[in-house]
């Protein structure tokens, strides 16, 4: 008897070994994943099992929320036109819509070019180009732009930007190796624009190839990319008699006369090294060079105007530059140029529609929590010397907050004026030269409270100059309210102590409670705040992605905020008493609200123009650097999410 | 048959072994080999898989050029300012070899007079090649020119016709580990076999148990049995011993978790594993019965189990050779090493299993059938 019991035992304790260890080896295989890489193993499996569509460049959580709103708009917008509603709306989508458009071709800016080829000597051209400008408002010569001073929030004044070489491309990106292939996109973009033109494709090359030397040219001369991650570069004021020295073959008064600025005597000058360059082109020398290089820069900005056959180019550089892209549909186009020029109406009719009040109660009542952690944060900090202490007080007590959509909105599409029967060429050109007029007239005025972007896009906004957080309409659909607090915390939450906390990250901290450009900091604080950023952008640098390094300088900024956001919601959860599983709630939400898969090119795309970090390294690192996550999923030593706590990085 | 009697029997056997330290401390640190075997090669995995070369460049990589290397491995750039300092970090060994770039001309600076210095130009070579390639297709498209129609005149395809999850460093370890777990149930059973054939003869006990009312059908089932639970016993110990050890090396060693090995594996594979280490002790039990029964002393019976050791090594001979391992489905022995390794190796195909399955019962029932008659014969008792 006491033999078969102890067979019995010896035959169960061999099964429970066994089973023993299968489950060790099952959980450790679950947690392995989570304490090496905390983003994969919340988003992993989802993330494997759908695959990227052909004409897409991936998925997202936010994209796929924002693709749901889109939709939304889509009909919203056909509503709109079907019921005769918006006249203007109307009439600009019969405009893409015409036979018209097909039928003209080239014709629509056929006579600008005309005057460009006709010139004979420079002085001929630059007339031609003040004239073009006087009516097209390019900015072929000067880039204007009227925005907030940034010494005296209480009025705007004129920035001058650099050339642009467009499609997002900036000049300073031109001549920069980590840029080439979409360098050499855009030029073959070009190519078959002018082959489009008529020109054959020898000369084709020929003509893009010389103007790629003239923008290098122009580009060694210029800022580079890493002198924006100053954003005082940004602040140069000048006065008219200085610009006519930088700008000396022009005449400046004449041209700044056409671009409507003959009042103005003072601009804020961004890269006067860009203008030099381009000034030293204007002359007889080049005459050939520079009629070719503004009569492609015509076409391309006017190539969305003109007939399918270029509309369907400017389709294929998109699918190009991201690895895939949606197919040309008419529909399709003509609904997003109605939408892009008619958003003032269009979100904040969807915004009515879908922002409930519960929506806004619930995000004042998180910024209410944020905005008071980060007072009480700073109150206690042991690194920031009173006076500091004090300003960002006053900083965060001064926060313009915007939530939803404004109870009142001036609606400018009503001033567009558009005629039936126009062109869509003319009604392009009516709504820009529309838009360049208010912008002008709000010179020396005081700015106005304009909602910085659409309503109806998942996003939200910290603006330095007036000192606002700003949360569009659109964030209701990340917003469930089956939902734990502790999950809206994750998601919602993190994006609202973001914004806050970018009044003062590496260029937040620069501007003070009304937005102006000041140096409110002492000296000793802003050493140890630039102690704590260099070692942040050390910390990122050291993550990489399909073997690029992240650009722990270019994304220092968002990283800063994203390492602060967490540490706000952590502790807010932390007074609310929240249990372990409260904690994984929040973590888990915040990891599943950054989940995304995109093809290579894409991911490498973004690299290159992003200022945030990778989706994934924006949840590791951020994690990796919080003393509770540790403790929640009990992080040792030997696990990758493991830094020690002399590497965790954050500047509160 | 008086079943009171074989258990009497199984129990004395098992007492035998478990109260002879000597024979005890044959088997006891078995099931240990694994866990030791996986991570000393874990170990030398690690030290084959040298870490990536250090390599200094005067100038910095672009992010194509860093998607490159990242594709290639094995490389790890570090800027220097000067071909000074690139020099001086050469000669004090902080670097393999180094690059200079003047212009559009880039340097290699190696010593290829080694395997490694040739391995380095090798790959620095692979990446100046591609990054070439990247920039010459960026200016064929700025030209509008279909790369496709300079570089893919005429396309090359691979298709890998082998198992996609296959890996050569896991195949190994994992074979190493199976032949392990079939080595241990032949050498625990063969302990116990030996024991109770020749240690009986030798210490001269047999003679005295067969005066006891116990027929010689019931003492041969009785250390059958034993012999066949010893060996599963520890076959089975040593299997719970595998996967956490497999776990523990990918959490020590890199190069293991580069493999990407998973050990978490299903019930239904358990469960087989587990049939499968139990009928092969009863075969192995068998045997080693049938080779030991006619020995006089420990020494001959254990040298007649020696062909027994080769079979289990079969496998992973068949597994370097890469010879198709099918025809010897039928092997005894070698064929549940077999088995168990298409199990662990997730390629379990039912026919084979069932051929394996299938011949190893034959094969024990011969084996009983043989060592029953062996031990039926006088001369096998008493010689």
């Amino acid at each position: 008897m006491k033999n078969k019991k102890g067979i019995l035992i010896g035959a169960l304790s061999l099964i429970i070994l066994i089973a023993l260890s299968v489950f060790v080896i099952n959980y450790s295989n679950a947690q392995n994943n989570l304490i090496d890489d905390y983003y994969n193993y919340i988003n992993g499996k989802e993330l494997d099992k759908r695959e990227i569509e052909k004409d897409k460049v991936g998925f997202s959580y936010l994209g796929d929320k924002q693709e749901e709103i889109d939709d939304d708009i889509d009909k919203l917008t056909k509503e709109i036109i079907d019921n005769n509603e918006n006249r203007n709306m109307t009439i600009l989508y019969d405009s893409v819509k015409s036979n018209r458009r097909n039928n003209e071709g080239i014709n629509p800016i056929k006579k600008y070019i005309t005057k460009i080829e006709n010139s004979k000597d420079i002085n001929a051209l630059l007339s031609a180009i003040y004239e073009i400008d006087n009516e097209l408002k390019m900015g072929l010569l000067m880039n204007p732009k009227v925005s907030t001073d940034y010494k005296n929030s209480e009025k705007n004044i004129v920035y001058l930007y650099p050339l642009t070489v467009d499609f997002g491309l900036d000049i300073q990106m031109f001549s920069n190796p980590d840029y080439s292939s979409y360098r050499a996109l855009i030029s073959k973009y070009r190519i078959r624009i002018l082959k489009q033109y008529g020109y054959e494709e020898k000369e084709a090359r020929k003509i893009s190839n010389s103007i790629n030397t003239m923008l290098d040219d122009i580009a060694a001369s210029s800022k580079k990319t890493e002198d924006y991650n100053d954003i005082t570069t940004y602040y140069d004021v000048i006065d008219r008699d200085n610009l006519k020295l930088i700008y000396s073959n022009i005449n400046v008064d004449n041209y700044l006369n056409i671009m409507k600025l003959s009042k103005v005597t003072k601009f804020s000058i961004v890269d006067s090294e860009n203008y030099k360059a381009m000034n030293s082109y204007l002359n007889n020398s080049r005459i050939d060079l520079l009629k070719n290089y503004f009569k492609v820069k015509i076409i391309e900005t006017y190539a969305q105007t003109l007939s399918d056959d270029y509309v369907k180019l400017m389709y294929g550089l998109n699918s190009e530059i991201n690895g895939a892209g949606e197919e040309y549909n008419l529909d399709k186009y003509a609904l997003t140029l109605v939408e892009n020029a008619f958003d003032d109406v269009i979100s904040y009719k969807y915004a009515k529609e879908n922002f409930t009040d519960k929506n806004r109660q619930d995000i004042n009542k998180l910024i209410k929590d944020i905005v008071n952690y980060y007072k009480q944060d700073i109150d206690s900090n042991t690194w920031l010397s009173k006076s500091t202490k004090d300003k960002a007080i006053k900083k965060l007590d001064s926060l313009k907050i915007r939530v939803g959509y404004p109870d009142e909105m001036v609606f400018h599409s009503n001033n567009y004026n558009l005629i039936p029967n126009d062109s869509l060429f003319q009604n392009i050109v009516k709504i820009n030269n529309y838009s360049y007029n208010y912008g002008i007239g709000l010179i020396d005025k005081k700015p106005s409270e304009v909602w910085p972007f659409s309503l109806a896009t998942i996003n939200a906004f910290y603006n330095p100059q007036d000192n606002s957080i700003n949360f569009p309409a659109a964030l209701y659909k990340i917003m469930d309210d089956n939902d734990s607090e502790y999950k809206l915390l994750g998601s919602v939450g993190f994006v609202i102590a973001h914004e806050v906390s970018h009044a003062f990250d590496n260029s937040g901290r620069l501007f003070d409670d009304k937005g102006e450009l000041n140096d409110w900091w002492t000296k000793e604080d802003v050493e140890e705040f630039d102690k704590r950023k260099d070692k942040i952008a050390d910390y990122y640098s050291e993550y990489k992605v399909g073997g690029i390094n992240v650009d722990g300088v270019k994304t220092v900024g968002e990283n800063i905020a994203d390492l602060g956001a967490m540490k706000c919601i952590t502790s807010i959860a932390e007074s609310r008493e929240a249990t372990n599983e409260n904690y994984k709630d929040l973590y888990s939400s915040f990891a599943n609200f950054f989940s995304s898969k995109y093809i290579d090119q894409y991911s490498r795309l973004l690299i290159a123009m992003d200022v945030h970090s990778p989706n994934n390294v924006r949840v590791n690192a951020v994690l990796s650097s919080n003393d509770k996550f540790y403790d929640v999923y009990n992080i040792s030593r030997y696990d990758k999410m493991y830094k020690s706590t002399d590497d965790r990085v954050g500047i509160w | 048959m008086n079943f009171n009697n074989i258990k009497i029997t199984i129990r004395k056997e098992i007492r035998g072994v478990l109260r002879d330290k000597k024979a005890l401390s044959q088997v006891i640190f078995l099931p240990f080999m694994v866990p030791i075997f996986i991570l000393l090669f874990g170990f030398m995995f690690q030290i084959m898989d040298k870490t990536d070369y250090d390599i200094g460049a005067n100038y910095d990589l672009s992010n194509t050029e860093n998607v490159i290397i990242n594709e290639i491995g094995e490389l790890k750039f570090k800027k220097y300012n000067s071909k000074e300092e690139l020099e001086k970090a050469y000669e004090d060994k902080k670097i393999s070899a180094y690059i200079i770039k003047e212009d559009k001309t880039y340097t290699i600076y190696c010593d290829t007079t080694g395997n490694s210095g040739q391995m380095i130009s090798m790959y620095l070579t692979s990446y100046l090649d591609a990054y070439n390639k990247s920039l010459a297709n960026d200016y064929l498209n700025s030209q509008d020119i279909d790369p496709d129609n300079v570089y893919n005149i005429v396309q090359t395809k691979t298709e890998n016709l082998g198992d996609e999850n296959s890996n050569s460093l896991f195949t190994i370890i994992f074979s190493m580990s199976v032949m392990c777990i079939v080595m241990i149930i032949v050498q625990s059973a063969g302990v116990v076999a030996t024991d109770a054939t020749a240690g009986e003869k030798e210490r001269g006990t047999l003679e005295t148990i067969l005066t006891f009312p116990v027929k010689s059908k019931e003492l041969i089932t009785g250390k059958y049995i034993a012999t066949a639970i010893f060996g599963a016993t520890l076959g089975l110990i040593t299997l719970a011993f595998t996967f956490p050890s497999i776990l523990m090396s990918k959490k020590i060693f890199p190069v293991i978790e580069k493999m990407n090995i998973n050990v978490s594996i299903k019930p239904l594979s358990i469960l087989l594993l587990i049939v499968l280490i139990i009928i092969t002790s009863l075969l192995v039990a068998g045997i080693c019965l049938a080779l030991t029964g006619k020995s006089k002393s420990f020494k001959e019976a254990q040298s007649s189990l020696q062909i027994l050791s080769f079979l289990p090594m079969l496998p992973y001979f068949l597994e370097i050779l890469e010879i198709d391992s099918s025809i010897f489905y039928v092997v005894p022995v070698a064929n549940c090493g077999l088995a168990l390794n298409d199990i662990i190796m997730n390629k379990v195909n039912t026919t084979s299993m069932l051929i394996i399955i299938g011949t190893t019962i034959l094969y024990s029932i011969a084996i009983i059938y043989v060592v029953s008659k062996l031990y039926k014969s006088e001369k096998t008792l008493f010689s």
